[in-house]
């Protein structure tokens, strides 16, 4: 049990994220035959550009709230609340960077912290007084975007801190900040579930929450992390959306994107049920969706019209991880094989 | 009695509502505006009606906002660039979405796939062909419209019902009927109670829930009609969102997310006080459109936390 | 109620002389009480989480998120219980799920065993398994007694309860109706007790 090989299947151990990859593949084929300079890079500056690129740059928002809806899922939760948590991040960053002369380095724990502290009532929600995880986020989901309206006015609070800029749109050794900044939570985040015993906690008590307590885990600690984790992910993702545009836009931030999130951890093979999950193929599931959405850009697609590739994708995802439909396909050619 | 307690809760909080806006807000406490919270919110009230019986039977419908603004797109389409007659394209669109919403129960009923992704597919799949039927909006222009829209049942000085409120009435009244008085409705209570009960009992739970899911696609396309009456037009951006708004008031109803548990009475305060709230934030005029979202969520918080509490209540054992 | 789960509607809990209170299966854990479900599914078994995993579940909460037991560590314990259990299993990495009743109960059984309680608890343990497993299982449930090891066995197969105990109490309708120690422990004196014919 001790070959490299298997130890690295057990590293990104979880549900296979086979369907996710197998989906980024076909697609990235597609675009290989029938999309001119898809793969095209060039250095500009030092910098690297192209289309591939873009996909890494703009996807980084969902990938870092698919990585803490990862865990939320992993407990047998859902996080509806991400999107308007991004939403707050940004006005809280935004309003604290134009209005005062707090420097960023106290400006992004701040909002951090908010956002984390948000999560962290979701958990609370969740795990003392035990509501249902959709009703429990669908509170911050409906309030938090009301609430970071309220912080900014109403208004889109525009800004020009050179730093707060750097967050979404900046490069760090060749590539774009933000890819620079999901590698590293990625690998912190493998590395705090697979090197401490977080990682078996937080599934335990996704598949079973009675064994996990009457093992001697503390049930609740555990929901109450996994939640403001994803809060602190849909924090960083908020700033990197505000960055971007260099704006807070408390209304449009973030909205659906919740969705792609849970659409992106499902595909990727964690089970919406809880238990085993697997961070590399959110990642993946999370790319997957971003290509997808850019590959339609560039076949002229009008982006309003994406969403419905999306939908047949998750219902084709949901079909093949259903064991009943298996059973059924796996009848029809055995059927056929019989007469 | 205990069972009424969330009912009661409900039109207790949309009484005190009424109440406080009424104190501070001259002319609130008029038929006019209360005949308007009917009309204004009858799209809402009537998604939500369908919401209800899905969340009863235990499940959850994200497409509603989605089949609403396909509905007005495929009805304005139809009647301005096709010419056809309002009385031919709405049952075309009623049944539409009565299908759409079949399907989706299809799906998963016979696959066991988990309705929150089925229907956020279908919310994906429904708004974008909505998009591709029309980018735009398209406004509609027929005698037919405008005569359903001068339709109106007068029942107060300058209060008037339109068409929206009467058919919002309308399906409220058959909610009722169907979800208490006919074999369909008793079995969608206790598929939400517990299914495995029910299938156990012999009841049809595969037909009930996949009629369900038929019948809130029939209500999220019926919303979509009454929206066209109400734009007039049709708007492939519209609804975003209101299945949010749908479960919140279905919440605050008193209907338990675990199903099994609610009345369409409930949804309809859920409904009103949704509608009192945003007409006293427009009374106001200085109170932001945000604090509608910040309020409702803090009225969910607080009826959920009482559902709790209620459920611990009345599952303690003191035997 | 021992274990932390449920509420004492009345009465005192006394360890080593002291008083205490638990009120989580944690504390109680931590006072070194182990506590084996009769409902092995719904309590006990995490299913898609692998043999070794299942195995050392409580020793690695007792130790907390960050002392992760060493992995050579974790193998050591699974080789142990599954020799010593004579659990049937390719390997530790096989998710429990696909075992036995009896394989699984086992696995149950080594996962308490390994934290050296100085009471366990046991509800049921029998209870839909293979005969073989069954009185593999009773066996060791002797061992431990002869090994210092205090245990509760909770039954209701007269056979069992009076093969394996040294003390029986008998409980109807919540309520202790008698004790027997020693020879009195036959079928018959239990099912009296049971049936109440004093």
């Amino acid at each position: 049990m001790n070959d490299p090989l298997s130890k690295l299947k057990e590293w990104f151990q979880g549900g296979s994220l086979m369907w996710a990859l197998l989906g980024l593949l076909t697609l990235l084929a597609y675009d290989f035959v029938f999309v001119d300079g898809f793969f095209r890079l060039e250095v500009r500056d030092g910098h690297l550009y192209g289309t591939v690129i873009d996909i890494l740059n703009q996807g980084s928002k969902t990938m870092l709230l698919a990585l803490g809806m990862t865990l939320v899922i992993a407990t047998g939760g859902v996080d509806l609340s991400v999107g308007s948590l991004m939403a707050i991040s940004g006005a809280l960053a935004a309003v604290l960077v134009t209005q005062t002369e707090l420097s960023l380095a106290l400006v992004i724990p701040l909002a951090l912290t908010a956002t984390v502290l948000l999560g962290a009532f979701n958990g609370m929600l969740v795990s003392v007084a035990g509501i249902q995880p959709i009703v429990a986020t669908l509170i911050l989901m409906v309030g938090g975007r009301g609430i970071a309206m309220l912080i900014t006015g109403g208004q889109i609070v525009t800004f020009e801190h050179t730093g707060f800029v750097f967050l979404g749109n900046g490069h760090f050794l060749g590539i774009p900040f933000t890819l620079t900044l999901v590698l590293l939570m990625l690998i912190a985040t493998s590395l705090l579930m697979r090197r401490t015993a977080c990682g078996l906690f937080v599934e335990a008590v996704g598949d079973n929450e009675t064994a996990s307590r009457f093992s001697g885990i503390s049930t609740w600690t555990v929901k109450l992390s996994v939640y403001g984790f994803s809060g602190l992910c849909a924090g960083l993702a908020g700033l990197i959306a505000a960055s971007n545009i260099k704006a807070a836009d408390s209304s449009r931030v973030g909205e659906m994107m919740e969705l792609d999130a849970i659409f992106a951890v499902v595909v990727g093979g964690t089970a919406l049920t809880g238990g085993r999950f697997n961070l590399l193929g959110s990642i993946i599931g999370a790319l997957l969706i971003q290509t997808l959405t850019t590959t339609m850009i560039t076949q002229g697609v009008p982006p309003a019209i994406a969403p419905v590739p999306k939908a047949i994708v998750i219902v084709a995802v949901c079909l093949l991880q259903s064991e009943k439909f298996r059973t059924e396909v796996a009848g029809w050619f055995g059927r056929r094989a019989n007469t | 009695m205990r069972r009424f307690l969330p009912l009661m809760a409900t039109f207790a909080v949309l009484i005190v509502l009424f109440a406080a806006a009424s104190l501070m807000y001259e002319r609130f406490f008029t038929a006019r505006v209360i005949a308007n919270l009917f009309s204004d919110n009858a799209f809402l009230g009537i998604t939500a009606i369908g919401m209800t019986f899905v969340i009863l039977s235990g499940g959850i419908d994200l497409s509603v906002g989605a089949v609403l603004a396909f509905t007005t797109t495929f009805i304005a389409s139809l009647i301005a660039d096709h010419a056809w007659h309002p009385l031919a394209a709405i049952p075309v669109a009623l049944l539409i979405g009565t299908l759409f919403g079949g399907g989706m129960g299809f799906l998963i009923q016979r696959y066991e796939l988990p309705p929150f992704l089925v229907t956020l597919a279908g919310m994906f799949f429904a708004r974008g062909m909505a998009f591709v039927v029309s980018t735009e909006s398209i406004t509609i222009e027929h005698d037919f419209y405008t005569t359903l829209q001068d339709l109106k049942i007068v029942v107060g000085p300058k209060a008037k019902l339109k068409i929206g409120a009467l058919i919002f009435l309308g399906v409220l009244g058959l909610a009722v009927f169907l979800a208490h008085w006919t074999p369909f409705g008793r079995n969608i209570y206790a598929v939400g109670g517990n299914e495995t009960s029910a299938r156990l009992m012999g009841l049809p739970v595969a037909r009930t829930k996949i009629m369900v899911y038929a019948l809130n696609g029939f209500c999220s396309a019926l919303a979509g009609v009454v929206a066209t009456l109400y734009m007039p037009s049709g708007n492939p951006a519209v609804g975003t969102g209101l299945e949010l708004d749908a479960i919140a008031a279905v919440v605050i109803g008193g209907t338990l997310l675990t199903g099994g548990v609610g009345y369409v009475a409930g949804t309809l305060g859920g409904v009103l006080i949704f509608g009192t709230i945003q007409s006293a934030l427009i009374f106001d005029g200085s109170l932001n459109s945000w604090w509608l979202r910040i309020a409702i969520s803090v009225l969910l918080l607080v009826f959920i936390l009482l559902q709790r509490q209620l459920s611990r209540f009345t599952t303690s054992p003191k035997n | 109620m021992l274990f932390g789960i449920d509420v004492a509607d009345s009465g005192s809990l006394q360890i080593d002389g002291q008083p205490c209170v638990i009120n989580h299966p944690r504390k109680a854990i931590a006072k070194g009480l182990a506590f084996c479900s009769e409902d092995r599914k719904g309590e006990g078994v995490i299913p898609t989480l692998s043999i070794r995993e299942n195995l050392i579940l409580a020793m690695q909460a007792s130790r907390g998120a960050f002392r992760l037991l060493l992995r050579a560590e974790q193998d050591q314990l699974c080789d142990h219980y599954i020799n010593a259990l004579n659990i049937k299993t390719p390997n530790a990495a096989t998710p429990i799920g696909n075992l036995s009743g009896g394989n699984q109960q086992k696995v149950l059984l080594a996962r308490w065993l390994a934290m050296q309680p100085r009471l366990i608890i046991l509800d049921e343990p029998t209870r839909g398994i293979d005969v073989g497993a069954k009185a593999e299982i009773e066996k060791l449930v002797r061992s431990l007694r002869e090994k210092g090891m205090a245990v509760i066995f909770i039954s209701s197969e007269l056979e069992e309860v009076v093969h394996t105990c040294d003390r029986v109490a008998v409980l109807r309708d919540r309520r202790k109706v008698g004790e027997l120690t020693g020879g009195e422990i036959t079928e018959q004196r239990v099912m009296e007790l049971v049936a109440h014919h004093e």
